[in-house]
């Protein structure tokens, strides 16, 4: 057997030599020699230290170095089947010892810690999220959700350098035929690499062009560990803080984990806020342009003499007016996220205060304008979820642009469009929106959807 | 599904006829018959609709062609489908062709007839053409965002000072005249939306109960006397007659001191908007489904995502063209001969399917106690 | 999904191929707040039009109201409002055209013909109120009261209930005033609005019109107390003044209400009943009032109210007036419809007897005795 693990040295010393952080060693003592390969990169130094070298130079015989090898909790020993270079990338360094061969984890966890949660915040509940390392992850779900039936599975995905995507579910609720769906998605991803869940998001969706998600980004535990209890399939990918939630339908997204930690009264009171919100940031605009420039008989005499004495030294007409100031505002946020934390109130104060004040005094825009923008921009920031934030900062664009042309009427087609859309979304199989979503569950639940 | 959802397309055909053409006969008979024939279009609608919920139940998730396909020789089956299709076009031309006029006269005047035209039809189409649980849940969604606010304009209309009941009771001492066949065939039009179930019944797997059915034809009849009474209150019962649009009028009249629009017409037309797009949608999901009933989608997978598309935008071209070629008074005209036609034909379709669940219950039970004997 | 698709980019090409009309801002339309039709000066002309428009300004809390009256001749209202279109720069816009005056002289022209065009036209609300100007339109609509900030607001405020609550001013809208033309038994009444001084204007009279046309004026007096007999009322405070003797004192009254029955009890006798009944405490007296004499109060209350009723009905009935709707109460009676109008009209109501009830429920004397 000798010849075999001097084979496999022979071959690993020709990988990974030229590589400055690998590190190919030959510790000595009076009764043996043992070689130790890995990467300094990758592996934990202090624990080689300890765990391999000291207890080498201390014990007496090469049997009982052996033995203690072997009894040590992370190592293996070398089968065939092995991938050894694979096994050093991952972090395993690979110990040959006389005849034997082992594979000992040595890993070195980097951003194990978790961070705190910064994108779903709430104010009473977990503060922390998850962290870029995928055993704690693993780890924190299992101390949310201590139940036999969570399983968890690994799909390595078939992208030019693999990655593998693990599975998290609850075998008691989740749904075959999604579950099912999913993994065949998986099956399905091609491209080069795959660094963030946002990217498997993009990935798992078959259409080409989209607009709403209709899978989750999430950070939060929690959220995770009740979504599990829901049925749903998480999915993890090693390296970022976030998880994939999916099937997603519509309701997910406009709800916060604060929902079910609030009081029965205050959180249908917020949940009602939210749809309000959405409502607002959806149609105000279009109803500036539906009500100044179609129908200004909608609202009482005073309001409509108030809005033509504000637009009077307007030059433009008010779709022009209107798109102008969203545009402006869509940039104010965009800069406020993209810049650094410290600049960002500046640029939001510089952009939001001086700018509409500017624009007002200058003629270009009415006053009830400004009001109006930033009502929207308030009200979009209510969604909870950004991905659907995002969703419907675009869709906006559509209802005012059909009601440029068709005035009130393009308004109501609008929304009846959007509304449209959403129900013939659908996530994995999952109808994206309906009402009364408790129902139509158990409906769900028992039979297949048929496409008729 | 849930029988909910049964509900949901009765009531969308009770809303969506009080704009259009069924005021407007009812009013024209008001001195000779109508309010006779809203008592007895709702008792016999009610019968007619509980007969066939009960003929439907032998035939769990099934839709009419599929019944006919088992039941009837092909030629038969052929000329009814294709009736039927022409009436459920129709309904829904109808429908869109009036609304579309509404809006130009009174939302949009400035915008062309046919261009309005051409948007609801690409917007019906589009909602048209998906799976029928789908076209359900948006059923569901819209109804239950809208009709809150009709309810709210019916009860602030009713309890305004204006609403002159003295002008109602008037019109009621007219009550002993025999019924005038147009207005029973306009108050039956207002119950008909059970006839959709010729489609929708492939989604719902359970039993309908008809014991609370009773209840839909008091509901209905709340909305035709609703339908009815309310322009009389608020026109008196000459000046009624002189509208072309009743109901508008009506809206127009009503006033709403410290909302935030004081006009409610522009809410309720905006609102009718949607229920009047949902009904077309109803009746063309319908239409295109006994298409398929007809000529069964082509096997190869392209031509099946382009086949219903291709049945809808027929519907639109023939929509559209015939909206160019009448006016207001032709299309009232059409209206009311459809109308005419239509009870007799329901009637024809109900008793069909009531012979034909006899015949099968006849056949499964001969079959079991053949069964039985041997 | 792929269909969805192609379907949105057709809505968006029919979009951006067919449309761009029917778009007009609203600073580039000119709202028309005020409607006033009067007598031509020119012999061959059967209207002059005149529009109140409002000018906005940017500043509505500081600003005073500012319009421009424009004024036309011509055959027909839709030829005046045309050739007024031709005078200004914007658009005339009469969503907003919350009030329609007719000048004295105008009513007795026939009423179906002159409102024929607002109520075809789409846009005119038919929530306007309407009224009657004397001694016409255009004196009435230039009238501005110092207190206005937006161009006849103050109208608005009277007519609509929202400002000052007077029990002279009954409020007619358009499809009111039209449904009361058409209907037999129930005629149409005009509030009457009169200039007062330079910049003020009241309301207290009803001019009366029924199917043959205008009929007269009801007095102030009477149409403090055929107010409440309207089913649309929805003013009840007035105030009832009793002289008697060298005593005066009068009533403020919190609620009034109105009601009235037709019966007929034997074929050819109609009996209206009136029943009235106010709630109120003493305003103002030139005696001491104690507290127990408020029962003895309230039957001269009674009896005066009685009195001005009786005056107020007699006036009606005399006249053949029915604005209060006597008539459609005793036909909505009636199952035998045949020829129930002409018998109202003819002999029914012109021998109708009244039978007034008053409940005066006076509930104290005021802060002092």
């Amino acid at each position: 057997m000798y010849w075999k693990s001097k084979v496999l040295y022979d071959a690993l010393w020709e990988q990974f030599h030229p590589s400055q952080d690998a590190k190919l060693q030959i510790s000595k003592n009076e009764y043996e020699e043992i070689r130790l390969v890995y990467l300094k990169s990758l592996t934990d130094e202090a624990k080689i230290q300890t765990l391999i070298l000291k207890p080498f130079y201390e014990l007496v015989s090469e049997e009982d170095f052996s033995r203690y090898i072997r009894s040590l909790p992370n190592t293996s020993g070398y089968q065939e089947t092995d991938n050894l270079a694979k096994k050093i990338l991952e972090g395993n360094l690979i110990l040959f010892s006389g005849l034997h061969v082992f594979i000992i984890d040595v890993k070195k966890a980097v951003n194990n810690a978790a961070t705190q949660a910064s994108v779903e915040n709430v104010i009473q509940g977990p503060q922390y999220g998850f962290s870029e390392n995928i055993e704690v992850n693993l780890n924190l779900i299992r101390h949310r959700y201590p139940q036999e039936t969570l399983r968890i599975e690994v799909q390595v995905l078939n992208t030019q350098i693999p990655q593998s995507v693990y599975l998290v579910y609850d075998t008691q609720f989740v749904n075959e035929d999604r579950l099912q769906k999913i993994k065949e998605r998986l099956g399905k991803i091609k491209g080069k690499t795959l660094q963030a869940v946002g990217e498997l998001e993009q990935k798992l969706n078959h259409e080409k062009i989209t607009l709403f998600p209709t899978s989750m980004i999430t950070e939060r535990p929690d959220r995770v560990a009740l979504n599990l209890s829901q049925g749903k399939v998480a999915l993890m990918v090693n390296g970022t803080p976030f998880l994939l939630l999916a099937p997603a339908v519509f309701y997910d997204f406009m709800s916060s984990m604060e929902d079910i930690y609030q009081s029965w009264g205050v959180s249908r009171f917020i949940i009602l806020l939210r749809y309000f919100g959405l409502f607002i940031s959806l149609i105000l605009p279009s109803m500036y342009v539906g009500v100044t420039s179609f129908n200004p008989e909608l609202f009482q005499v005073q309001l409509a003499l108030s809005i033509a004495g504000s637009r009077v030294g307007v030059p433009y007409p008010s779709y022009l007016e209107v798109l102008f100031m969203l545009v402006m505002m869509e940039l104010l946020t965009e800069a406020s996220i993209r810049l650094p934390k410290t600049i960002g109130s500046t640029a939001t104060t510089v952009g939001g205060l001086i700018l509409g004040q500017a624009a007002t005094e200058a003629g270009l825009v009415s006053n009830i304008m400004i009001i109006l923008v930033a009502a929207v921009a308030i009200s979009n920031f209510v969604i909870p979820i950004n991905a659907m934030g995002f969703a419907l900062r675009v869709s906006k664009y559509f209802v005012l642009l059909l009601t440029t042309f068709y005035g009130l009427v393009g308004m109501v087609v609008g929304m009846i469009f959007l509304t449209g859309y959403l129900c013939k979304l659908d996530s994995f199989g999952q109808p994206y929106l309906r009402l009364f979503l408790g129902d139509n569950d158990k409906d769900l639940f028992n039979d297949k959807e048929t496409v008729s | 599904m849930k029988t909910r959802y049964i509900y949901y397309i009765i009531l969308l055909n009770m809303l969506s006829n009080v704009v259009a053409h069924v005021p407007v006969i009812l009013i024209r008979h008001r001195f000779d018959g109508a309010v006779m024939a809203i008592l007895v279009g709702s008792i016999l609608s009610t019968g007619i609709a509980m007969v066939f919920f009960k003929s439907l139940q032998a035939f769990p998730q099934q839709d009419f062609p599929e019944i006919l396909k088992q039941h009837t020789p092909s030629w038969a089956r052929f000329t009814i489908l294709a009736y039927f299709i022409i009436a459920w076009f129709f309904a829904g031309f109808i429908t869109i062709a009036s609304y579309s006029d509404i809006t130009v006269r009174f939302i949009n005047p400035d915008i062309s007839e046919w261009q309005t035209d051409l948007l609801f039809i690409l917007i019906v189409i589009f909602l048209a053409n998906s799976t029928t649980k789908q076209v359900l849940y948006i059923l569901e969604i819209i109804l239950v965002v809208n009709v809150p606010l009709i309810i709210l304009i019916f009860i602030h209309g009713l309890r305004s000072p204006y609403m002159d009941w003295t002008a109602v009771r008037q019109i009621l001492t007219y009550a002993w005249n025999w019924p005038a066949w147009d207005a029973l065939a306009a108050t039956t039009y207002i119950f008909t939306g059970y006839a959709n179930m010729v489609i929708f019944h492939r989604v719902f797997s359970q039993q309908i109960s008809l014991r609370w059915f009773p209840l839909v034809g008091v509901v209905g009849l709340l909305n035709l006397a609703t339908t009815f009474f309310l322009p009389i209150g608020y026109h008196g019962t000459e000046g009624v007659g002189s509208y072309i649009y009743p109901w508008i009028a009506t809206a127009d009249s009503i006033r709403m001191e410290l909302g935030p629009v004081e006009r409610m017409v522009f809410v309720f037309l905006l609102l009718y908007l949607s229920i009047s797009l949902l009904s077309t949608l109803v009746h063309w999901h319908v239409g295109l489904k006994l298409v398929q009933g007809i000529l069964p989608s082509p096997s190869s997978s392209k031509n099946k995502t382009w086949y219903p598309l291709l049945v809808l935008c027929s519907f639109g071209v023939l929509t559209l063209v015939a909206d160019l070629l009448f006016n207001e008074v032709n299309l009232y005209n059409l209206s009311v001969w459809w109308l005419r036609l239509r009870l007799p034909s329901e009637i024809l379709l109900v008793l069909l399917l009531y012979w034909i669940a006899r015949k099968v219950k006849h056949e499964t039970k001969s079959t079991s106690s053949a069964a039985d004997r041997r | 999904m792929k269909r969805s698709r192609l379907l949105l980019l057709l809505i968006v090409a029919n979009l951006i191929i067919l449309s761009g009309c029917g778009f007009k801002d609203i600073d580039k339309r000119f709202f028309v707040v005020n409607i006033g039709i009067d007598k031509p000066d020119n012999e061959k002309q059967k209207y002059k039009v005149i529009l109140k428009l409002a000018i906005p300004t940017g500043e509505v809390k500081s600003g005073n109201s500012e319009f421009i009256l424009v004024e036309q001749e011509a055959r027909t209202i839709a030829d005046a409002v045309r050739n007024i279109k031709s005078k200004v720069d914007k658009e005339l816009d009469f969503s907003q055209a919350k009030v329609i005056v007719i000048g004295e002289k105008m009513l007795e022209q026939d009423m179906l013909d002159l409102t024929d065009w607002m109520i075809r036209r789409r846009d005119i609300q038919k929530i306007a109120y309407m009224a009657a100007g004397v001694p016409d339109a255009r004196t009435v609509m230039e009238i501005k009261p110092k207190s206005e900030r937006l161009p006849s607001n103050a109208l608005f405020l009277t007519f609509g209930g929202e400002g000052s609550e007077s029990i002279f001013t009954i409020t007619s809208f358009l499809f009111d005033f039209r449904r009361r033309l058409y209907e037999k038994g129930l005629d149409a009444f005009l509030p009457v609005i009169e200039p007062v001084g330079e910049d003020l204007f009241q309301v207290n009279k009803l001019a009366i019109l029924n199917p043959e046309g205008f009929q007269g004026f009801l007095s102030p007096q009477d149409t403090k107390f055929f107010h409440p007999l309207v089913s649309s009322a929805h003013i009840r405070r007035t105030n009832v003044t009793v002289q008697q003797g060298d005593w005066d004192f009068v009533i403020d009254v919190g609620e009034i209400k109105g009601s009235f029955k037709v019966k007929e009890s034997e074929k050819g006798k109609v009996k209206i009943m009136l029943n009235y009944e106010i709630q109120g405490i003493i305003e103002e007296s030139t005696r001491n009032v104690e507290s127990d004499q408020l029962g003895e109060i309230g039957a001269i209350v009674e009896k005066e109210m009685k009195r001005k009723i009786r005056h107020m009905l007699s006036s009606l009935q005399k006249n053949k007036w029915d604005p209060a709707g006597f008539g459609l109460e005793y036909m909505a009676q009636r199952y035998d419809n045949q020829g129930e109008w002409d018998d109202w009209r003819e002999r029914l109501y012109p021998n109708a007897t009244f039978d007034v009830q008053v409940k005066a429920n006076i509930l104290g004397t005021g802060f002092t005795h």
